[in-house]
């Protein structure tokens, strides 16, 4: 087992390597796995992360990155489509209240803000891999803060900017149907793995 | 041109370390270390094994490691053969040259 310190800090590195999508993914995982074989048998040995990985961890994360394989468009496309539906289908809980109102323009716009939001999101904190811990939590609070303003800013703009059709009105059981499979959905992809792990 | 002369090396060293037999990233850098090798860091040597492996001069295969992650074993491939043929020749040929020089002002400073 990887002490605190050494867990702590190539998680830093799983995360600034693994957040940068040009990177292949399963080329990514096993550097990764290989880092982690051999911090773990140094640390054994009684040597520090500084002895195999430098001063400074984020060049020598650069280096690996510059030599692991570019990824293919579709390979990125694979990571983010699942994220689509997952950002629409808990718009459909609303479902529950009895009647659900898709609107065309207004889920596209949100879909885009989303998807925009979720990539600098990614660019922001990786740039703060490394840092102290205080000013990643001060970092993760602004973040969220930000996040928080963006999406109730949309949703009190968009009635009065969007146009309201074209739309899909779904009243009683079919709104109660689409809610219900959009949590069964969001639900999986949330705890699905765990479910898959057990068996 | 220092750096880049002794990441040449290196990669040449990689590649005879790896041709002895099939082995994983500790143990490549163990056998570089006690030949010598100082490292400032001990995980340089994965970006050039990152790199080999991408130019297709070493292969790798997983197995579970005694340690719990799975443990990846590298290979010479044919190319990599032919590659580190090529360098024994180049390095002999080079070191050759450069004792010879070094020998010859040797000399002259030990005559004056």
């Amino acid at each position: 087992m990887l002490n605190e310190k050494n867990k702590s800090l190539l998680n830093e590195m799983r995360f600034y390597i693994q957040s940068h999508f040009s990177v292949s993914d399963t080329k990514a995982s096993e550097i990764l796995m290989e880092l982690e074989d051999h911090l773990l048998t140094a640390q054994q040995e009684g040597k520090s992360f500084e002895q195999v990985f430098g001063q400074d961890p984020k060049s020598f994360c650069n280096e690996i990155i510059q030599e692991l394989p570019a990824t293919s468009k579709w390979e990125q496309i694979k990571i983010i489509a699942p994220i689509v539906p997952l950002l629409l289908m808990w718009r459909f809980l609303y479902g529950f209240s009895g009647e659900l109102t898709i609107s065309l323009y207004e889920n596209i716009v949100y879909l885009v803000l989303s998807l925009a939001l979720f990539y600098v999101l990614f660019i922001i904190l990786r740039a703060g891999s490394f840092s102290s811990k205080r000013n990643s939590f001060w970092m993760m609070y602004g973040l969220g803060t930000f996040v928080l303003l963006v999406y109730v800013g949309f949703f009190l703009l968009s009635g009065r900017i969007l146009p309201a059709s074209p739309s899909l009105v779904l009243h009683d059981g079919a709104a109660y149907m689409t809610a219900i499979v959009s949590l069964v959905v969001i639900l999986y992809s949330l705890f699905g793995s765990l479910l898959n792990k057990k068996r | 041109m220092f750096t880049q002369m002794v990441r040449g090396v290196l990669e040449g060293c990689l590649l005879a370390v790896i041709g002895e037999e099939e082995t994983y990233g500790y143990e490549i850098m163990e056998k570089l270390a006690s030949s010598g090798f100082v490292f400032a860091r001990e995980g340089s040597i994965y970006p050039l094994l990152l790199r080999l492996e991408k130019e297709g001069t070493i292969a790798s295969t997983q197995r579970p490691s005694p340690s719990g992650p799975n443990r990846k074993y590298y290979h010479l491939t044919l190319k990599g053969e032919q590659q580190l043929q090529l360098f024994r020749e180049n390095w002999n040929e080079l070191s050759q040259s450069v004792n010879n020089i070094m020998d010859r002002n040797y000399r002259k400073e030990d005559d004056a």
